[in-house]
């Protein structure tokens, strides 16, 4: 009866085992540590934080547009201040959790020179004809290169008061604001 | 007699646990990508769901790595291609290729546009439905990237996010 006992309990954890073995993929060869957190430097490495920042710096100097912080947006969103804020971020990405009120027209994340026809036709549509209008451009966090050729874009198409919001959909998610879905 | 009536059941029981367990670590998604996405790639020997080290090697560089909203890429730039890559795995989600000695479902970079339609229509690819660079089969997306609305001058493959 013990001997049986014993030989139960080995298929049960063996079958628990193959279960748990489902869902994951660590043993995968090659496979890197697992890090869930999304941003800048999901792993804290400073080397990325400065990285990202001097980038940074250089679009934003060489794009001459403004830029306005998370908590700052946040109040002009609740002022309702008269503005149009585009989410650069793929489709999904946005369906998933956007800003409230933002639209959407994704641009690529490398350089201009990458943003098709149709991307750079669909974010001017975005912006209207007002060139007064305050226009506010996010994507995904400061390593995200998408929001600055959207700036850019606003800026040659003669809009003056274009914003470029550093940290994101990211940086508004950690700030625990509504996300619109 | 009672008591070896339970203990068969209870057998029985966990044997079909064991086998619907196993049977599961291999069906559905990752199947479809193994069976018939992953043979229709021919980005450099890069396949979905192909660990990091893999993917340098088969790049033969690092390449630069940035990150995602749904995980981290590296671009090889000397290649033409980036591949994203799932954060938690470490594991390929993407492949995209502006390189013309690569194809994805025998889209070539460089081709007309009309043509890889062709391609995505015989394999049986759904059309998104305001995008018409955008098409679903199964749990993939293939993607075209065209900068004059003439040619296809890159595809990416990717797995739906989570």
């Amino acid at each position: 009866m013990k001997k049986k006992a014993l030989i139960l309990m080995m298929v049960l954890v063996l079958s628990l085992s193959v279960l748990a073995g489902c869902g994951s993929t660590a043993n995968k060869e090659g496979a890197v540590p697992a890090v869930t957190k999304v941003g800048t430097a999901p792993d804290g490495s400073e080397i990325a934080i400065e990285k990202a920042t001097i980038k940074f710096m250089k679009d934003a100097n060489a794009g001459k547009y403004k830029l306005v912080s998370t908590e700052e947006l946040k109040t002009w969103i609740d002022q309702k201040k008269d503005m149009i804020i585009i989410d650069t971020m793929p489709a999904d990405s946005f369906a998933k959790g956007r800003i409230p009120g933002a639209v959407n027209a994704e641009l690529p994340k490398t350089v201009m020179k990458d943003a098709t026809d149709e991307q750079k036709a669909a974010f001017i549509k975005l912006l209207g004809t007002d060139k007064s209008k305050t226009i506010v451009v996010y994507c995904g966090f400061v390593g995200c290169a998408r929001s600055d050729l959207g700036a850019v874009i606003a800026l040659e198409q003669g809009f003056t008061n274009v914003y470029r919001v550093p940290g994101g959909i990211v940086a508004w998610q950690e700030a625990k604001y509504t996300v619109e879905k | 007699m009672k008591n070896r009536k339970i203990l068969l059941f209870v057998w029985a029981a966990l044997i079909l646990i064991m086998v619907a367990g196993l049977a599961g670590c291999g069906s559905s998604a990752s199947s479809f990508i193994d069976k018939e996405a992953n043979p229709n790639i021919n980005v450099l020997g890069i396949k979905l769901n192909m660990a990091e080290s893999k993917v340098h090697e088969s790049a033969g560089s690092q390449g630069e790595k940035a990150m995602c909203i749904y995980g981290y890429e590296y671009e090889y730039a000397d290649k033409l291609i980036n591949i994203g890559f799932k954060s938690d795995k470490g594991i390929v989600r993407r492949i995209t290729t502006k390189n013309p000695d690569t194809t994805i479902y025998g889209i070539k970079p460089g081709t007309e546009l009309a043509e890889a339609y062709a391609k995505i229509d015989a394999n049986g690819f759904t059309k998104d439905d305001i995008s018409k660079y955008r098409f679903y089969k199964d749990n993939i997306i293939l993607s075209i990237i065209s900068m004059k609305g003439t040619n296809a001058d890159g595809v990416t493959i990717e797995i739906k996010p989570d």
